[in-house]
């Protein structure tokens, strides 16, 4: 009997794969710029199961061709290309990606949707402005602020839709438009609450509700005993730049006043501090140091974690995979401090239109549409997406109130409140470069953690964090976009 | 005495295992964790009380049937075996020339060129993608998989040369002279003689190139957008990775899909590989 050897092993190997790349290219396509996979076996681009009226299939739109939407004109096609995030809701993605098919066969545009991980839109962006190429229409997470020389006004589209569907919430204009250039360098579609998600069991158990930051640290000091700590992060990442800000204006701080002035070095500062360093060494572990943006998920549906800051993804997972812990998670509203209520938005999918872009009149045209078709996309992202323009969906603060699909099926009753007590990052003042910067470089952060874990005094920290504020404001104020 | 040195022998023997074992159970957890939460039910992945190390369900194959049927995931292992050949082809094409060459230079200006070419290669992506991008956008490459194949070859070719410059030093420079004083020109002397000798070197470099065109993230990130040309490692944590919520299960599945073939590539050549790699180790 002859030996099967590594060779043998190595040549049936490199047959098998040989012959399924090409069997696979067989069925690929040659000029895949503008065509989808030959397979078409991609049901995350096929219409959404959501029985919106956008969702229906439309007769004009060609069913195989899931990522592009081609209607050629006399004078050829024109083609549109939108980036945007994986969104959290698989079926938002496919009731969109269905949604601008339908919107390129009506208005004879070819349509590129394409998708990235949130995490990485900061690096495609600097390479889109570095190349002076890429999508017209770009979503960014979060206000794109020191873009606003890169990207095309929209004043104008803000004014008709604001023509046509009334006030939009504060947070739409203090998020995407600067004040001192008059430029609204950005249009959100939709916003993304960032409300309490606590585990009602445990905290009736300690006879508490997360109402104040005050509460919260109690309710917390017991529940660490208990072996279910608080689980707001001390860590350079997102959720927690937004905890550390939502704790200081609960404190009656901020990094800016209304006007653009750094305004951080005051006593209420100082207090925010040493709250927080108690809440981290009363109420919490050591792994709030070591979080990133999905550590507070998973501690929640982990069954360990009392309570965290985050959008309703959250309670959406718990819902899909945990049913036994679903029902155990509620929802409150951003806690109030000494001095005020207010909290960050957790999302701000705010759209630029690139100055390279050829089709500025078509993107622009295409957000008009895009509100417009806002029932739709409401319901497909679960409540997660609430349009900055309310009257575009007069009724999803009643939508809210009643969801089959949760347990109780008014769980999400609270964010109705929501724009009452979101603001945007860079209140109470506009969002701007500076703040952008400062977000990004995870400098509240730092300081928050340096005094949580004893590393500063909140003096120091303070003192350190407000030298490099000022240095950034002075930065940006000298480039007149603050 | 007899007695004390198998004694001896044994003790040695065992702690050879127990060491062996350790770094075997460190190089197979991986593996052994992404097999077993590619096949968990999300029921029994997502329970806290559950042995994570057990199946306490059945298992299941609804990770692969979502990685295969309701994401683009075979197209993009396509794409990534289409970009990792080429780049290997292109690499070698360039790179075994100038190793060849760096290993004949002789004296100061050749080591010093060997030396040069290698420090190019720890100039890190992540400084070069900016300016790449303008240059692959010029000649109007964006979004095409043409991009990588043309980019990815500048973070191989370096290593590779090196590589191979240190595997060309170790070979007889006899050989040539041989076949030289026999008539062959110096092509003829390196594609007959040398080139079949440095089979090891030669894989080593494939294994290696085609690697780090699977696992190359930011230049894919960037110059490839569209969800059908995109490669593996760009496909896979932008469809299974969603805002803050991630798919476990199907993201084991597509890694644990894409390194058995490169591991058992590995297996089939270890020995080469090894030799490849310490080749010149003792010149």
């Amino acid at each position: 009997m002859r030996r099967f050897t590594r060779r043998h092993l190595l040549v049936l190997l490199s047959s098998t794969a040989a012959a399924g790349l090409l069997a696979s290219c067989a069925g690929g396509q040659a000029t895949p710029t503008s065509a989808p996979a030959g397979g078409q076996a991609t049901p995350t681009r096929a219409p959404a199961a959501s029985p919106t009226a956008a969702a229906q299939a439309s007769p004009t739109a060609p069913s195989a061709t899931p990522t592009v939407a081609a209607t050629p004109t006399r004078s050829g096609p024109v083609t549109l290309k939108i980036l945007q995030w994986s969104h959290f809701v698989p079926d938002y993605d496919k009731w969109f990606d269905q949604w601008v098919q339908e919107w390129g066969a009506k208005n004879n545009v070819q349509v590129v949707s394409d998708h990235i991980n949130y995490a990485d839109i900061p690096a495609r962006a600097a390479a889109e402005v570095s190349a002076q190429s890429g999508h017209d229409l770009f979503a960014f997470g979060f206000p794109p602020s020191q873009y606003e020389t890169e990207v095309v006004p929209l004043n104008d589209l803000i004014k008709e839709l604001k023509q046509e569907y009334g006030d939009y919430y504060p947070l739409l204009e203090r998020s995407c438009y600067n004040p001192k250039t008059d430029v609204w360098y950005s249009f959100m579609d939709f916003w993304a609450a960032d409300p309490i998600l606590y585990r009602k069991d445990l905290f009736d158990q300690v006879g508490k509700t997360p109402d104040t930051w005050q509460d919260i640290l109690e309710a917390g000091r017991q529940l660490k005993q208990m072996g279910n700590p608080i689980g707001i992060g001390f860590s350079p990442e997102i959720d927690t730049g937004m905890a550390m800000r939502t704790i200081m204006w609960g404190f009656g701080t901020s990094i800016q006043d209304a006007n653009g002035n750094v305004v951080i070095n005051k006593p209420e500062t100082l207090e925010a501090l040493e709250f927080a360093k108690q809440l981290f060494q009363e109420a919490e572990t050591e792994e709030v140091l070591a979080w990133d943006a999905a550590s507070n998920n998973r501690f929640l549906v982990s069954g360990r974690g009392a309570l965290i800051l985050n959008a309703i993804s959250a309670t959406r997972t718990a819902e899909a995979t945990y049913p036994d812990l679903a029902p155990k998670i509620a929802i409150a509203k951003t806690a109030a401090g000494p001095r005020d209520r207010k909290g960050s938005a957790h999302w701000y999918n705010c759209f630029v239109i690139w100055k390279f872009s050829p089709n500025v009149d078509v993107a622009k045209q295409f957000l008009k549409d895009l509100v417009a078709a806002y029932q739709d996309a409401f319901k497909a992202s679960k409540f997660y997406n609430i349009p900055s323009f309310p009257k575009a969906v007069p009724d999803w603060q009643q939508q809210v109130q009643n969801d089959p699909n949760a347990n109780p099926p008014d769980k999400y009753a609270v964010l109705a409140t929501a724009p009452d007590w979101t603001v945007n990052v860079g209140w109470p003042g506009y969002m701007n470069a500076a703040e952008a910067e400062i977000f990004d470089r995870w400098i509240i952060n730092d300081m928050f953690t340096k005094v949580a874990t004893g590393k500063a005094s909140p003096q120091d920290a303070l003192a350190e964090a407000e030298r490099q504020i000022q240095d950034i404001f002075k930065k940006w104020k000298d480039r007149g976009l603050v | 005495m007899t007695a004390t040195a198998d004694i001896r022998r044994l003790f040695l023997r065992l702690l050879l295992v127990a060491v062996l074992a350790i770094f075997l159970a460190q190089a197979l957890f991986p593996f052994a964790w992404m097999a077993i939460t590619a096949f968990k039910r999300d029921s029994d992945l997502y329970n806290p009380t559950n042995n994570p190390f057990l199946f306490n369900e059945p298992p299941t194959l609804a990770h692969f049937r979502l990685l295969f049927k309701e994401t683009k995931f075979p197209r993009w292992i396509v794409n990534t075996a289409w970009v990792g050949l080429a780049t290997v082809l292109i690499t070698l094409v360039l790179a075994l020339p100038a190793g060849y060459a760096l290993a004949r230079l002789r004296g100061r200006v050749g080591q010093n060129l060997g030396i040069a070419v290698f420090l190019t290669y720890l100039i890190p992506p992540t400084l070069l993608f900016l300016p790449l991008s303008q240059i692959v956008s010029s000649i109007g490459l964006q979004d095409n998989t043409w991009s990588l194949v043309l980019t990815y070859p500048s973070l191989a070719v370096p290593f590779v040369s090196w590589l191979l410059m240190g595997f060309f030093r170790s070979l007889p420079q006899e050989l040539e002279e041989a076949a030289l004083v026999d008539g062959a020109t110096r092509f003829t002397a390196f594609w007959r003689i040398l080139l079949p000798l440095a089979v090891p070197g030669i894989l080593t470099a494939v294994i290696f190139t085609f690697t780090l065109a699977v696992n190359e993230f930011i230049y894919a990130l960037t110059f490839v957008s569209i969800s059908d040309l995109k490669t593996v490692s760009v496909g896979v944590p932008t469809d299974l990775i969603r805002g803050d919520v991630f798919f476990w299960g199907a993201i084991m599945a597509s890694a644990l899909v894409v390194s058995l073939p490169v591991a058992l590539l590995y297996n089939a050549f270890l020995d080469r590989f090894v030799e490849g790699l310490t080749a010149g180790a003792l010149r």
